[in-house]
C-alpha cells in the first residue's frame, strides 16, 4: 500500500493529502486578490500617518508626547515590551515545541516564525522612537571611536541592545534556513524572473540526503539555541524595570512573570492572525480546529501563570510591609490606574477561563474575540506596570498621572500597521505553511496509520 | 560523470529498492526527497553532521568575545562611579557573554550549514529533476562505465517510475 492509495482522514491533521495537493493548496495562496491590496493600502496609509506623527516629534521634541516627570517611560516603552512579548510565542511554537517533538506545530510553525521576525522588527523601533535624538541611536552599540569611549555594560539599556539584536538575528537566520527547501519548491513551480530569484534564494537546494542531513542538524541546533535565547530576552527586558528601585518594578519575580506574559500575549496574537488568515487563504484543511484548540490550551496555562503572578505581586507588597510598594499596588487597584488595572484583570485572568469550555475553543469567532481581548489586556498590563509605577514614586509631591498624546497613539497604531504590512508581504510571496514539514508529517501519519492497521490484524 | 538517475513516485519503492540493492562498484550514491527522511539520508551520508562542532565552537567563541569585550572596554574607560559595584562586574557582563554565546553559536551553525549543506554540493555536479521538490523521490548511482548495464538491469526491476542515463 502506498501513500497515494491512502484514504483521506480529516480527523487527523493535516490529513492524508498527497504531496501534490499540498503544493497546489499552498502555492494558490500566493495569488493575491482585491482584499489583499486593500489591506496593504490601509497599512501603508497608517504607516505614513505614524511616520508623519514621529516627524512632528523629531521636529518639536518629546514635548509633543504625554511624557513628563515623573512618567518618563510611557506608551513607547509599553509598546516595545508588548511587541517583544508578541515575538516570543513564535519561538515557542517554532523552536521549543520542535524540541519537544510536538508534531502538531508543523502547519503553524512558518507563520509563527515570521511573526517573531516581524514583531522584533517592530519592537526594535520603539527604543529609537523614544530617544530625544534618534539619529544618535548607534551610540548604544560598542564600536571603536576617536574618544575611546565605550558603552556602560552595567546598564540594562545596553543589555537590551544585545538581547534584541541577537534575538532578531537568530530568529531571522532560523526563519531563512527553514525556508530554503520551500524556496526550492517555489523555484521549481515558477517561471521567468521569479524562478531566477527563487533559484538564488534557495541556494541551489535539490533535496539530497546530504543536504537534508545537514539541514536537520542545523535546524535542531538553531532551535536549541533559540530556546534559552527566548527566555533570556524577555528576562532582560524585565530587568530594565526590576534592577531599578522604583516601587512596583523592583521585584525578583519579574523575569519569569514577563516571560509567561510574553508567551501568553504571543499565543493570543497567533490566534488573532491565524483565524482570519486560514479563512482568507482557505487553509482550513491545514490550520485546523485542532491547532487552534491546542493553542487555546497553551493560552489557558500561560494565563493561569500570569494571574498567579498578579496575585504574588500584591502578596509581596502586603507581606513586605513596605509603604511605598503598598501605595503603588493600592493605586493600581483603586487609584487613577484602576480602570486600566481591572480591564487587564478582566482580559488576562477572566476571559481566558472561557477557553476551558470546548464549545468556546471550537468557535473561531469567540476565539478571535478572546485573542483580541488578551492582546488589549497585555498592552494594558505593561502600561499599568510602567506608567502606574512611575506615577506613584516615593515622594508624594512628585506624583502625577500620564495620558499618551495623539502622537503616541498614532505611532502605536502605525506599529500594528507596520507589523501587518510585513506579514501581508510574507503571505503574498512565501508559503505560509512549511511544505517540507507538512509533507514529512503526512509521511509519519501514513506510517502510524499502517502500523495501527498491522497491529489490529495481528 | 557516469551514472543512472532513478525517479520513484513512492517512497516505499525507493526504500525497498535500496534494501535489495546489490553491493557493487558504486563511486557515489545520493538520494533525493521532498522532506527529511532519516532512512534515505543515511544512505547518502551515514556519518553524523559535523555542524554540531561548529555550533560548539561558535558558542565558545561568543562567550569568550562577550567577556573579553566587556572587561577590556571597561578597563579602557574605567568608570569610577559604579554604585559600589566592582569595576569588573561579572553578573551584568555575563548577560552580554550569554547573548554573544547564542549569537555566535547560531551564526556558526548557519555557516556550517552553508558550507556542508550547500557549498560542498557545488563541488559535485549532480543531475536534478524538479519533481524531487514536489513529491517524487530520487536515487543517483554513479559508477564506472563497466557497471552501467548491471545498474540499469537492477533499477528496471526496482519499481522505478522513470530512469535516466547520464
Amino acid at each position: 500500500m502506498s501513500l497515494s492509495q491512502l484514504n483521506p482522514d480529516n480527523s487527523k491533521p493535516p490529513g492524508a493529502k498527497t504531496f501534490h495537493k499540498v503544493d497546489q493548496d499552498v502555492l494558490r495562496t500566493l495569488q493575491p486578490g482585491a482584499l489583499y491590496f486593500s489591506l496593504l493600502g490601509v497599512c501603508l496609509i497608517l504607516i505614513a500617518f505614524g511616520a508623519w506623527a514621529w516627524s512632528q516629534q523629531v521636529r518639536h521634541g518629546l514635548g509633543v508626547t504625554g511624557l513628563k516627570h515623573p512618567v518618563m517611560w510611557g506608551a513607547y516603552i509599553t509598546t516595545f515590551v508588548f511587541w517583544v512579548g508578541i515575538a516570543h510565542s513564535g519561538t515557542l511554537i517554532s523552536a521549543i515545541l520542535f524540541l519537544f517533538r510536538a508534531r502538531w506545530r508543523a502547519a503553524i510553525s512558518r507563520a509563527s516564525e515570521a511573526m517573531t521576525v516581524f514583531a522584533v522588527m517592530t519592537a526594535g523601533l520603539f527604543p529609537i522612537i523614544h530617544l530625544g535624538r534618534p539619529w544618535l541611536f548607534y551610540w548604544l552599540i560598542p564600536y571603536p571611536n576617536e574618544r575611546t569611549l565605550w558603552v556602560n555594560f552595567r546598564s540594562p539599556l545596553v543589555w537590551d541592545v544585545f538581547a534584541v539584536g541577537t534575538y532578531f538575528t537568530v530568529s531571522a537566520v532560523f526563519f531563512y534556513i527553514g525556508l530554503i527547501p520551500d524556496l526550492a519548491v517555489l523555484r521549481d513551480n515558477a517561471t521567468g524572473w521569479k524562478r531566477r530569484i527563487f533559484a538564488i534564494t534557495s541556494l541551489g537546494w535539490s533535496g539530497t540526503g546530504r543536504e537534508w542531513k545537514h539541514f536537520s542538524s542545523a535546524y535542531l541546533f538553531l532551535a536549541a539555541l533559540a530556546t534559552p535565547l527566548v527566555v533570556s530576552v524577555h528576562s532582560i527586558v524585565s530587568w530594565d524595570f526590576a534592577v531599578a528601585i522604583i516601587p512596583g518594578w523592583h521585584s525578583t519575580i519579574f523575569a519569569p512573570y514577563f516571560v509567561a506574559g510574553a508567551i501568553f500575549s504571543g499565543l493570543a496574537m497567533v490566534l488573532s492572525i491565524l483565524i482570519p488568515a486560514r479563512s482568507i487563504l482557505k487553509l482550513e484543511e491545514y490550520i485546523t480546529m485542532w491547532h487552534l484548540e491546542n493553542i487555546s490550551k497553551l493560552i489557558i496555562v500561560s494565563s493561569l501563570i500570569v494571574s498567579y503572578s498578579y496575585l504574588t505581586e500584591f502578596f509581596f507588597a502586603w507581606y513586605s510591609q513596605n509603604p511605598f510598594e503598598q501605595t503603588v499596588f493600592l493605586s493600581r487597584a483603586v487609584g487613577d490606574f484602576a480602570p486600566l488595572f481591572w480591564l487587564m484583570v478582566m482580559c488576562n485572568c477572566l476571559t481566558p477561563l472561557l477557553l476551558f469550555f470546548k464549545s468556546v475553543r471550537c468557535n473561531t469567532t469567540i476565539l478571535f474575540i478572546v485573542s483580541i481581548l488578551i492582546n488589549i489586556g497585555m498592552w494594558t498590563e505593561r502600561f499599568v506596570i510602567i506608567a502606574g509605577s512611575l506615577a506613584r514614586e516615593y515622594s508624594r509631591a512628585s506624583w502625577d498621572t500620564y495620558n499618551p498624546s495623539w502622537v503616541e497613539w498614532s505611532i502605536l497604531l502605525a506599529s500594528f500597521a507596520w507589523f501587518a504590512f510585513w506579514f501581508l508581504l510574507f503571505i503574498r510571496h512565501l508559503p505560509a505553511i512549511p511544505l517540507a514539514e507538512v509533507k514529512e508529517s503526512i509521511h509519519r501519519s501514513f506510517h502510524d496509520h499502517l502500523s495501527n492497521r498491522q497491529e489490529k490484524n495481528l | 560523470m557516469k551514472g543512472i538517475l532513478g525517479i520513484f513516485k513512492d517512497r516505499e519503492d525507493l526504500a525497498t529498492a535500496l534494501k535489495e540493492m546489490p553491493i557493487r562498484n558504486y563511486t557515489y550514491l545520493e538520494t533525493f526527497s521532498p522532506y527529511p527522511d532519516d532512512e534515505l539520508c543515511n544512505i547518502s551520508e551515514p556519518t553524523r553532521s559535523p555542524i554540531r562542532w561548529m555550533t560548539l565552537l561558535g558558542g565558545i567563541m561568543g562567550g569568550i568575545c562577550g567577556l573579553s569585550l566587556t572587561i577590556w572596554t571597561t578597563l579602557q574607560w574605567p568608570l569610577l562611579i559604579t554604585g559600589g559595584k566592582p569595576l569588573i562586574s561579572f553578573p551584568p557582563f555575563l548577560i552580554i557573554a550569554f547573548e554573544l554565546t547564542i549569537l555566535l553559536g547560531a551564526l556558526a551553525t548557519a555557516a556550517g550549514f552553508l558550507y556542508w549543506g550547500i557549498a560542498r554540493r557545488f563541488l559535485k555536479s549532480l543531475p536534478y529533476d524538479v519533481r524531487f521538490s514536489q513529491g517524487h523521490f530520487g536515487l543517483w548511482i554513479e559508477c564506472p562505465q563497466s557497471e552501467i548495464e548491471k545498474v540499469v538491469n537492477w533499477i528496471e526491476k526496482s519499481g522505478v517510475t522513470e530512469w535516466k542515463k547520464y
